[in-house]
């Protein structure tokens, strides 16, 4: 409900209504109702590892995990194995989750952030660019998107040539960015230290048409203009620092109008989500845009469970016989789980281990204060929409680093 | 659990504590810890001698083989179903231990370790209630700066490998450098194959060369500076000295013989911490550190066990939580006797607030030397060492507390007639040109 990535805001009202209208039909899971017992981990790892043992340790047995940030989904999915659990995440895109010997008991609706890669380096090479830095938070998702990156831009020929990591403070690392005279650059970090990034941007003149920074598109849309007690920057001069960066971000609401395992178009899911919100700005909910993940998410797993209770039956157990000791009940949900396959509000739910569900991208880049959706990429065909309203401060976009030129002059 | 605090108040308690730590031989890490046992019950049994304590320490040992999950589990039980622990002890693989001691809030738990270095958990917000009696990762940096205005060295460049364990120390540095108004040439990082960046280095005229990197880099790194040229009396490394004795032999994964890693190598310096002290007095268990190392030694031999570098860091480790517990337990009675018309109950966030009060104001001086804490981390002893033909010599030691270097007269080396400069010297010369 706080923190980093604060989507429980709309994920919990959104995995609510899914799981009011599964508990409603009678053709899915007829004699059970499904439960949800939930808990604010305010996307802290250590609060969660406290509210972990509340649920592992009190009645009642509980038969599925559903954490959301990745650095909780990353604890819960890494100890699950002890207990036979089962979990499910709607809002972890760590491209690390992807290891199937880790976490051998995950999935997830959402898909791996290593999703935005390609984009990147489509636009790299769309505006000429072979020299990159980063600078990332050195939490795990970002590591593992940077190392993907790496790899993909070194098979386009792209050399990443500076590489600057932080934990809490970024000012060393902004500074060595600097005195690099590192010019595109891509940024990978949470809301809150993207303020604090962009402050010591600010302080080191690290901005402007000789820059352009690459940042994850699902930031709160004001993100810059929030107040921080962390920061001593002014709103003003955090606006002049971020404008005109560009954001990649992933698409997760079905664009085409179909009825799926719910029976809900995703137009209807959203309007539904809205009054569930009352009124709420949707802009300023966390989660908002993840929100049909987690209903999904309780539609894959209700559908599951719906098809385990036939071969549980036939070798005489039930859903109730779990237990944290035992395998067999896992196994039969994990089978049911990996063979989704069903319409969402999302697309197409089916799980792989390497997360990349949706095709789409999409690119924006902030003018004069907001967001402009410049593009959409579907790297999947490797096709790019562009819409051509890309702004620059000179003609074009920058060069990606000082070209020196050699001239011969008389005296 | 929760309001029962009533061991306060009893004589001859025996107070529980968590140990967590590696033991499964399987395990990584775990002989670190084999070693660590006797060191423990060394230190619970001096203390009983001593007959200063009011009760005696029983140690509670839970397995974590160094694995996330296990390791959790083995927490989890020992909350659930173990004596009601007045703290945790130990916490050897980072990973686990970063999970744990960022969840102890929650329990109002406190946890001391002797053995995890991670400079990430010195981030107070995350692990307000952890402690270490051990020098974190990036505690050389001090003592580095302090060797590098020593030498009039205002210049370097540094080489990281760029993994969380080293850039943070690199991050850190950079700070301490700052601060020291020591120019920072040129920072060079690296995932796997250093060459392009130590050419870079080499381009830039630096001379100090502060790296960060584990022991199969170096012999990376020493191999492209020999190919470059980049050794000897021009040029000062700086490297971690926590690896391996002999570590060229078993790392070396290059095409570099090991004779040219070994002239590329000659004269590096290796920082990492003392892990017993040097100096011979008395500390609160009325013995020398060589004394304790010989009693040490010997119970290592009856259990036949091998040597742990931290054992040191668990002895006194023992002696902070002795230390802290009687503390809080005065306190506790007094504030009883304080309130004996009232109800006296204290709840546990109250006891954890006061262990973590109490811990914080720890000076005695132990086997490791003076032991203190800043904001939770060990302010140690450092020690420096040089590779001088094929070894590595101590050349000299930082003391944190008082933050003064000591180098040991006539133990450092260098190739040429002096120290090395920290760049080229361009002199302006007039000269005359007959046209």
């Amino acid at each position: 409900m706080s923190g980093g990535w604060p989507g429980g805001q709309a994920c919990l009202p959104s995995a609510q209504m899914a799981l009011d209208l599964v508990n409603k039909r009678t053709d899915i899971l007829p004699e059970y109702e499904l439960e949800l017992i939930h808990y604010d981990s305010m996307c802290d790892p250590g609060e969660a590892t406290k509210l972990l043992y509340d649920l592992l340790y009190t009645e009642p047995i509980k038969m599925v995990l559903m954490p959301g940030c990745s650095s909780v989904s990353t604890l819960v999915a890494e100890a699950a194995r002890m207990w036979n659990l089962i979990v499910l995440s709607y809002g972890s895109s760590s491209p690390a989750l992807s290891n199937r010997q880790r976490f051998p008991t995950f999935f997830r609706t959402h898909p791996s952030a290593t999703l935005h890669n390609p984009t990147r380096v489509q636009l790299f090479q769309k505006w000429k660019w072979t020299k990159i830095a980063t600078i990332q938070q050195t939490t795990e998702v970002f590591t593992s998107t940077l190392d993907d990156l790496e790899a993909r831009t070194k098979e386009a020929g792209i050399e990443i040539s500076v590489r600057q990591s932080f934990l809490t403070d970024p000012a060393p690392a902004v500074k060595n960015l600097k005195r690099q005279d590192a010019r595109i650059i891509v940024g990978l970090f949470y809301e809150t230290e993207a303020r604090k990034v962009f402050c010591e941007v600010y302080k080191e003149k690290l901005y402007g048409k000789k820059y352009v920074w690459f940042l994850i598109g699902w930031y709160a849309d004001n993100w810059f203009k929030i107040k921080d007690p962390s920061i001593n920057c002014t709103v003003e001069q955090m606006t002049e620092a971020v404008e005109g960066h560009v954001t990649t971000e992933i698409v997760m609401l079905n664009p085409e109008t179909v009825r799926g395992a719910s029976n809900l178009t995703s137009q209807e899911f959203l309007n539904q989500l809205m009054s569930k919100l009352g009124g709420k700005n949707p802009e300023e909910t966390g989660g908002f845009q993840e929100a049909p993940l987690a209903y999904d998410a309780v539609w894959a797993l209700a559908l599951a469970l719906n098809k385990t209770v036939g071969p549980l039956k036939a070798k005489g157990r039930r859903l109730e016989d779990f237990n944290y000791n035992n395998r067999d009940i896992t196994a039969e949900i994990y089978r049911a789980l990996n063979t989704s396959s069903f319409e969402g509000v999302s697309g197409h739910v089916v799980f792989d281990a390497q997360g990349s569900r949706m095709a789409w991208t999409l690119i924006e880049q902030l003018q004069g204060g907001s967001y402009k959706k410049i593009g959409y990429f579907d790297s999947t065909k490797g096709n790019l929409s562009w819409y051509g309203n890309d702004r620059w401060i000179g003609p074009g976009p920058p060069a990606d680093q000082t070209v020196v030129i050699e001239e011969f002059r008389f005296l | 659990h929760g309001q029962d605090n009533s061991w306060f108040s009893g004589d001859n308690e025996k107070l529980p504590i968590m140990v967590l730590m590696p033991m499964n031989e399987s395990a990584l890490m775990s002989s670190i810890s084999q070693g660590i046992e006797p060191a423990v019950q060394l230190a619970i049994q001096h203390i009983k001698e001593s007959r200063n304590y009011k009760f005696s320490l029983i140690t509670k040992i839970y397995d974590t083989e160094c694995d996330n999950a296990k390791g959790l589990r083995a927490f989890f039980d020992a909350i659930c179903y173990g004596p009601k622990h007045l703290m945790i002890f130990g916490g050897v693989c980072p990973s686990v231990t970063s999970i744990i001691a960022e969840s102890l809030e929650g329990w109002n738990l406190v946890q001391l370790s002797f053995a995890a270095t991670t400079p990430v958990l010195a981030d107070k917000k995350k692990y307000p209630n952890f402690f270490r009696t051990v020098p974190s990762d990036n505690a050389v940096n001090p003592a580095v700066v302090k060797f590098l205005n020593f030498y009039n060295w205002s210049r370097v460049g540094t080489l990281t490998q760029d993994v969380q364990r080293f850039s943070e120390v690199r991050n850190d540095l950079t700070n301490e450098l700052e601060k020291a108004d020591i120019q920072i040439a040129d920072t060079e990082s690296f995932s796997n194959d250093p060459c392009v960046n130590v050419k870079k280095l080499k381009d830039n005229d630096v001379r100090i060369i502060i790296g960060q990197f584990d022991e199969n880099l170096a012999s990376k790194v020493f191999c492209c500076a020999y190919n470059l040229n980049m050794y000897g009396s021009k040029y000062q490394w700086i490297i971690p000295g926590w690896y391996q004795g002999n570590w060229w032999e078993q790392a070396n994964s290059t095409n570099c013989t090991t004779r040219k890693l070994l002239t590329a190598m000659e004269g590096y310096i290796a920082v990492d911490f003392e892990p017993l002290s040097a100096k011979q007095v008395k500390g609160i268990s009325g013995r020398t550190p060589k004394e304790y190392e010989r009693e040490y030694s010997k119970e290592l031999q009856q259990k036949g066990v091998e040597p742990s570098k931290y054992h040191g860091f668990a002895y006194d480790g023992i002696w902070v939580i002795a230390k802290t517990l009687t503390r809080v337990m005065d306190l506790l009675q007094h504030k009883e006797r304080q309130d004996m018309y009232h109800n006296f109950t204290v709840d546990d966030r109250e006891v954890g607030k006061l262990v973590l009060d109490v811990m914080n104001e720890t000076n005695f001086y132990g086997v490791t030397g003076q032991v203190m804490f800043r904001n939770g981390e060990r302010m140690g002893t450092i020690k420096f060492t040089q590779f001088q033909e094929g070894q590595e010599v101590k050349v000299g030691e930082y003391n944190a507390i008082a933050d003064v270097l000591d180098l040991i007269n006539n133990t450092m080396r260098f190739q040429g007639v002096e120290p090395p400069k920290d760049r080229t010297f361009v002199r302006l010369q007039r000269r005359n040109i007959n046209v």
